[in-house]
C-alpha cells in the first residue's frame, strides 16, 4: 500500500501519534502510596469498626465480640465453646438452612474461631457482596435466638459439640497448654477454650442469652474488615444493634502459679513450663518476644533439632539421645501473659528433658542474652511476623484485637521499627522481671516420669 | 342402648362438622377446605406475618361480632372438648405426619406430657362410652394453641429448604 501517495500521508501523520511522543515521565510512585491504610473507629450505636484498606479483590470480614471462655462463671463453664458451635443455629431472620445457603450464593464462608478473650465470626467475601454478608454477620452476633430443640440438638448430635471434644482428647498438647493456664491463672484466662465433659448436655437457652446479652454488648462489639473502604464498613457498622451494655465490672486475670498433671498415659510426655509474662499493652512485650527467639521456637528445618538457634535444644540435645520436641512458648492477653517452654519427650527420657529445659531457662534469664544473640532474635522475629501478617486471616485477628482493646492501630510497619528499637539491656531487664515470678507446670500424656514443679526449681 | 349409639353417631357428625368450621375459620369456603390438606395451614396460608403480629390479629377479632360467637357455638357442639381434649390434640396428621412428629419433638416437655395425659383420658373415656363431667370440658377462650405454631415453625422451615434446593 505504500504508494507514492500515501507515504507522505503516512508520514505526516506519524509525526502526529503516539510513536512521536515524548516519553512521559515515570509516576513517581512512593512506598506510602502502596501502604495499606488502618482506620478505627467507635460508632454512636457503641460499634467499634476497624479497617485496613488494601486493593484485595477478597475482603475479610469479621464481627469480634469481647466474650471469650475468661468471662464464663462456674455455672455456664464452656458457654463460649458452644457460642462457637452456635454460629450455625438459626436467627431472628435467618434459618440454619438459610445462613448456610446464602453465604454458599454469595461465594462466602462463615467461620467462627475463638479465644480465651474474643469470639471471631469471620467470612470471606467478594467486594460487591460486602453489604449482604455484613447482614448475616449481624443476623449470628446480634440476633440469636437460642431455640431449646436447637440448643440441646447441638449437645448431643455427634457433629456437633461431642465432635470438637472427642477431636480435642486426642490432642494431648492443646490439653497441656490448657492444663498450663489454669494451673497459672485458676479463674479468669484459666478457663479452658473447651468446655467439659459434665457440661454437655446442661446448658439451656436461659443462660447462653444471659450471656450474650451481657458480653456481645456496645463498646465490646466490633466489626473489622481487610480489603474495604472504611467509610463503607462504618456505613453497614451503624446498622448494628449490640445488646445495651451490662456494666458490670470485667475481673481482672491474675497470674498465681501453680502445677496440674493429668496423666492419660501412652508413649510420651507432654510437659509445658512457664513463668508470669507481660500482658499484650506491656512494653515489656517486644523484648519478651525476642527472648523468646533467643531460646528458639523449634526447629526451621524440617526433621532437624534445631539445636542452631535454639539455645533450649542445644542444652536439652546434650542430655538425651532420645528424639524430642522443645519450645518456648509465650502467650498474652490484655491483662496477663505466660512465658516459658513446652516439651514433648518419650516417658522414659522425660525427666532428663524436662530438668535440661528448665535448667536452661533459668540460665538464660538470670545471665541474660547476648547482643549476637538479640541481633539474630530480632531478624527471626521480623521475618516470622512478615510471615503472619501475609495470611489474611492472622492479620484480621490481629485487626480485631487492637480495635477492641486500643484507640490506634499499629501498622506492620510500625512494629518492625519498635522491634528494632529494643536493645540488648531491656531484653536482660525483662528477662530479670520474668524470672522474679513463680514458675507454673503442666503435665499430660503419660506423667510417669515428669518431675515435679518443686524438685525442678528447687 | 340404641339412644346411646345415636348420640355417639350424632357426636361424631358434629366433630366432623365443627371440626370443618374451626380450622377453616379464616378461610371463605370451608368446605373445599376440608377436602385440601391445607386447614392444617391455617396460619401459614394467610399473609405471611411474624408470630407476635399473627397473634396479636388473632386476639383483636372481636369478642362481640358473629364470627366469633358462631365459632364458639361450633365449638361448643364438638364431642373432643367432652373427652377433655383441645384443637391441637385432634391434629389429624396426614402427609403432615413427619411435621406433627418433629414439632411434637420440639414443645416444651410439660406440653407434651400434658397432652398425652389428656389423650390417653379421651381414649379411656372413648372405651368406657361416657365423657368428663360438665366443668371438666374445655373451654374455647382456654384452648389456646400448643402445638399449632410450632407445625407452622417447622412447614416453613421445609418449604424454605425446598425453595432452596429448587432455585
Amino acid at each position: 500500500m505504500a504508494t507514492g501517495l500515501t507515504r507522505p500521508l503516512a508520514r505526516s501523520l506519524k509525526g502526529r501519534m503516539f510513536s512521536a511522543a515524548a516519553q512521559p515521565e515515570a509516576r513517581a510512585s512512593t512506598s506510602t502510596d502502596s501502604e495499606p491504610k488502618c482506620y478505627i473507629k467507635k460508632l454512636n450505636n457503641g460499634m467499634l469498626v476497624g479497617t485496613i484498606e488494601t486493593p484485595s479483590p477478597l475482603t475479610r470480614l469479621a464481627v469480634v465480640a469481647n466474650a471469650g471462655s475468661r468471662f464464663e462463671s462456674a455455672e455456664n463453664l464452656g458457654v463460649s465453646h458452644f457460642l462457637r458451635q452456635a454460629a450455625r443455629l438459626r436467627t431472628e431472620n435467618l434459618s440454619q438452612v438459610g445462613i448456610t445457603r446464602s453465604s454458599l450464593q454469595l461465594g462466602s464462608d462463615v467461620t467462627c474461631m475463638g479465644t480465651r478473650e474474643n469470639i471471631f465470626y469471620k467470612s470471606n467475601v467478594t467486594r460487591n457482596c460486602v453489604g449482604t454478608m455484613v447482614e448475616i454477620l449481624q443476623e449470628l452476633t446480634t440476633r440469636q435466638v437460642f431455640k431449646p430443640w436447637e440448643v440441646s440438638d447441638l449437645q448431643t448430635s455427634p457433629d456437633a459439640l461431642p465432635l470438637d471434644l472427642a477431636v480435642f482428647k486426642t490432642q494431648p498438647f492443646l490439653h497441656c497448654v490448657e492444663l498450663l493456664h489454669s494451673a497459672a491463672f485458676r479463674d479468669t484466662l484459666g478457663r479452658s477454650l473447651y468446655a467439659p465433659d459434665h457440661m454437655l448436655g446442661k446448658y439451656n437457652p436461659a443462660q447462653i442469652t444471659q450471656y450474650v446479652k451481657s458480653n456481645f454488648s456496645t463498646g465490646r462489639l466490633a466489626l473489622v474488615g481487610v480489603g474495604i473502604c472504611h467509610e463503607e464498613l462504618e456505613e453497614l457498622a451503624s446498622g448494628f444493634e449490640p445488646y445495651a451494655s451490662a456494666g458490670s465490672p470485667i475481673e481482672k486475670a491474675f497470674y498465681h502459679s501453680g502445677e496440674l498433671r493429668h496423666n492419660t498415659g501412652g508413649d510420651l510426655s507432654y510437659v509445658a513450663v512457664a513463668y508470669g509474662g507481660p500482658s499484650q499493652a506491656d512494653k515489656d512485650l517486644l523484648p519478651a518476644e525476642i527472648l523468646k527467639h533467643v531460646l528458639g521456637v523449634g526447629p526451621h528445618i524440617k526433621y532437624s533439632l534445631g539445636t542452631a538457634t535454639s539455645q533450649l535444644a542445644k542444652a536439652v540435645s546434650q542430655s538425651t539421645d532420645h528424639p524430642f520436641a522443645v519450645s518456648s512458648l509465650t502467650a498474652n492477653y490484655s491483662d496477663g501473659g505466660l512465658f516459658g517452654f513446652t516439651a514433648v519427650a518419650p516417658v522414659s527420657q522425660a525427666e532428663k528433658v524436662v530438668r535440661a529445659a528448665a535448667n536452661q531457662l533459668k540460665t538464660v534469664l538470670s545471665n541474660g542474652v547476648s547482643d549476637a544473640d538479640v541481633n539474630r532474635a530480632k531478624t527471626q522475629l521480623k521475618a516470622e511476623m512478615c510471615m503472619q501478617f501475609e495470611n489474611p486471616d492472622i492479620l484480621l485477628n490481629w485487626l480485631g484485637e487492637q480495635t477492641l482493646y486500643s484507640d490506634q492501630i499499629l501498622t506492620p510497619d510500625e512494629i518492625y521499627k519498635l522491634v528494632d528499637n529494643v536493645t540488648t539491656a531491656d531484653v536482660n531487664a525483662v528477662a530479670k522481671k520474668i524470672s522474679s515470678s513463680k514458675p507454673s507446670m503442666a503435665a499430660t500424656g503419660n506423667t510417669g516420669n515428669v518431675p515435679y514443679l518443686d524438685r525442678i526449681f528447687s | 342402648m340404641k339412644t346411646f349409639v345415636g348420640n355417639v353417631s350424632r357426636n361424631i357428625r358434629l366433630l366432623l362438622f365443627t371440626n370443618c368450621l374451626i380450622f377453616s375459620s379464616v378461610s371463605n369456603d370451608p368446605i373445599s377446605l376440608w377436602f385440601s390438606r391445607r386447614y392444617i395451614l391455617r396460619e401459614t396460608s394467610n399473609v405471611k406475618m411474624a408470630a407476635p403480629a399473627r397473634q396479636a390479629a388473632k386476639q383483636a377479632l372481636d369478642k362481640h361480632s358473629l364470627l366469633y360467637k358462631f365459632k364458639k357455638w361450633c365449638y361448643n357442639k364438638s364431642y373432643f372438648r367432652e373427652l377433655g381434649l383441645r384443637r391441637d390434640d385432634i391434629i389429624i396428621e396426614g402427609i403432615h405426619a413427619p411435621a406433627v412428629k418433629e414439632a411434637l419433638r420440639r414443645i416444651p416437655k410439660q406440653d407434651l406430657d400434658a397432652r398425652n395425659f389428656r389423650i390417653m383420658r379421651a381414649q379411656q373415656l372413648s372405651m368406657m362410652k361416657t365423657v368428663l363431667p360438665k366443668e371438666e370440658w374445655t373451654q374455647y377462650e382456654e384452648d389456646a394453641a400448643y402445638l399449632q405454631p410450632y407445625i407452622d415453625e417447622v412447614i416453613r422451615e421445609w418449604e424454605e429448604k425446598k425453595q432452596w434446593d429448587t432455585a
